[in-house]
């Protein structure tokens, strides 16, 4: 669906994003990209839409290049970007004069997610507030069953019960024809969402992983004070240490999204490294 | 479906950029007819509203509104958030392209035409000529006032290239670097032809003749009619130019 190959890209020439960055994504998987403030998560959406092109390596689409923006990608696209805009329409006529650019829309789908999402039809959409501004962006995103669907900081404006609902919705809504990818610094908003984890730092990806894969490699649990032995990365929190230890045992748990991230993306490669030392999905720069 | 142009794709996304820009193009047509109908009422006020200056200010109008009015035609694609939804609506980049071109170029001049007649009518009827019969002035006569169209084909591919160019005050940054083009062109224009002709050269614009003045006194160089007559196809070529590089410009677009 998407094949990045040994991308360069920076605003600037001298200082860059992205070095000999490398990534393929498959149908039929949430992706969840994770990266600190500044990491380029928005900027590496925004070459895979097309809305900033490589300086070098290519960027591809179904096989199109994504700078192109031919309309055979973008009808089988479709970008939530984090600041919205809302054009001076209701629900009906946003749908009545875009729908039509997205062969696959439907119609019930899209009323179905409206009345899951609790966003009003009737009222102009720069009437509503912002959340719910996004709640209906992401009623139509997911109605126009395009093949591929990125959202970048979608939970971003959204109450608690919202944010339980677009993770109902989203994982409904997902099928074996579909590539989904969602950008967020909120990690805990992607927990029991995704199934694949992207972590971007130091201008590449430093983590492309199932994560059932990483649950049969890693633990994430609770340790003493005296009690981090063997552990590949610890950090304090009120409850004691938190650690992420190699899976030794076998046994299956689950991924402590947030402690998986600031091991991946602190400064300590321990986790890094071990994962790396076996790979699995990560794809090394080409 | 061909990638480059569809028709059913093209008029998809006429429909949708009219459904949401209509009301403000509505409201803008208001105030143009109003701008036109302060003017004329004011030389009617004033003066006879006779065919000379009714083609005058027809031709200034069309040339001043219509800058201002295709200088913010792709303003969405200025805003990040607006240019987001623009550049990935499935459409191809000249589908995007021609809704704007054809907005501001051949919708504004039909728009603009029949407002500035309706009104012109409206003061005619109103004004006093001292017994002489009124009469509008027409686009088609000996005075070829429908050559201003090509020149505002010109001005209008060059506020189309601001308009795409820059991000924020198109209008006042197009105008600014047009001036500054215009200078840099009449002066390097000047300067040129002084080498060749000498320190007798008096006057010389770009594209036209020149002037000299020696010991007989002054004259003028100058194409003969029949080779002078091609000039006019000099703003259509400019604004093709022009045009195509918006086009490029557009295809270019980064956020």
């Amino acid at each position: 669906m998407v094949r990045i190959r040994n991308l360069h890209f920076g605003y600037s020439r001298r200082v860059p994003l992205f070095e000999n960055l490398s990534l393929t994504l498959e149908r039929g998987h949430i992706y969840g990209l994770l990266g600190k403030n500044g990491a380029g998560k928005s900027t590496l959406l925004k070459n895979i839409v097309g809305l900033a092109f490589p300086q070098a390596g290519t960027c591809e689409v179904n096989g199109h290049p994504a700078a192109a923006r031919l309309p055979v990608v973008l009808e089988d696209l479709f970008f939530l970007p984090e600041e919205l805009h809302a054009p001076a329409l209701t629900a009906d006529q946003f749908v009545a004069h875009t729908a039509g650019f997205y062969p696959k829309f439907s119609e019930v789908q899209f009323h179905r997610y409206l009345a899951e999402l609790e966003v009003p039809r009737q009222t102009k959409l720069p009437k509503l507030s912002f959340g719910q501004q996004k709640k209906f962006m992401i009623a139509f995103a997911l109605a126009a069953n395009t093949g591929l669907l990125v959202l970048d900081e979608p939970t971003n404006g959204l109450d608690i019960p919202s944010k339980v609902q677009f993770r109902k919705t989203l994982a409904g809504a997902l099928s074996e024809d579909r590539c989904m990818i969602i950008s967020t610094h909120q990690v805990r908003d992607l927990d029991s969402l995704i199934d694949t984890v992207l972590v971007v730092h130091n201008r590449e990806i430093v983590l492309n992983a199932d994560l059932d894969q990483l649950a049969e490699r890693l633990t994430f649990g609770t340790a003493g004070p005296a009690d981090t032995a063997g552990a590949l990365y610890a950090e304090p929190s009120v409850r004691g240490r938190q650690v992420v230890r190699p899976n030794l045992g076998g046994s299956y748990g689950k991924v402590d999204l947030e402690l998986l991230f600031n091991a991946v993306a602190g400064d300590n490669p321990a986790v890094v490294n071990y994962l790396n030392a076996t790979p699995a999905r990560h794809e090394p720069a080409v | 479906m061909s990638q480059l142009f569809s028709f059913s794709r093209f008029s998809r996304l006429f429909r949708r950029h009219t459904a949401e820009f209509l009301p403000s193009y509505a409201m803008a047509t208001a105030v143009l007819a109003g701008g036109i109908g302060l003017v004329l009422g004011f030389v009617v006020y004033m003066n006879v509203l006779n065919t000379t200056i009714q083609g005058m200010l027809f031709m200034l109008g069309l040339l001043a509104a219509g800058a201002l009015f295709t200088a913010g035609i792709f303003a969405q694609y200025g805003a990040p958030k607006q240019a987001t939804v623009a550049l990935t609506l499935p459409a191809s980049q000249l589908e995007k392209y021609l809704v704007g071109w054809v907005y501001s170029f051949l919708i504004f001049s039909v728009v603009y035409t029949a407002a500035f007649y309706l009104v012109d009518w409206l003061m005619v009827s109103a004004d006093d000529w001292y017994g002489r019969p009124k009469e509008l002035f027409h686009l088609f006569d000996a005075q070829k006032i429908y050559e201003i169209y090509f020149y505002y084909a010109a001005l209008h591919a060059g506020a189309l290239w601001g308009a795409i160019f820059f991000e924020k005050n198109h209008f006042l940054k197009t105008a600014f670097g047009a001036l500054v083009l215009a200078v840099v062109l009449v002066a390097a224009n000047y300067q040129v032809v002084k080498a060749f002709a000498g320190d007798k050269l008096q006057m010389a614009s770009p594209f036209s003749g020149i002037t000299l003045n020696d010991a007989t006194g002054f004259y003028r160089v100058s194409l003969p009619e029949a080779q002078a007559q091609w000039y006019i196809l000099l703003p259509l070529v400019l604004a093709a130019l022009l045009w195509r590089a918006t086009y490029l410009r557009l295809t270019e677009k980064q956020l």
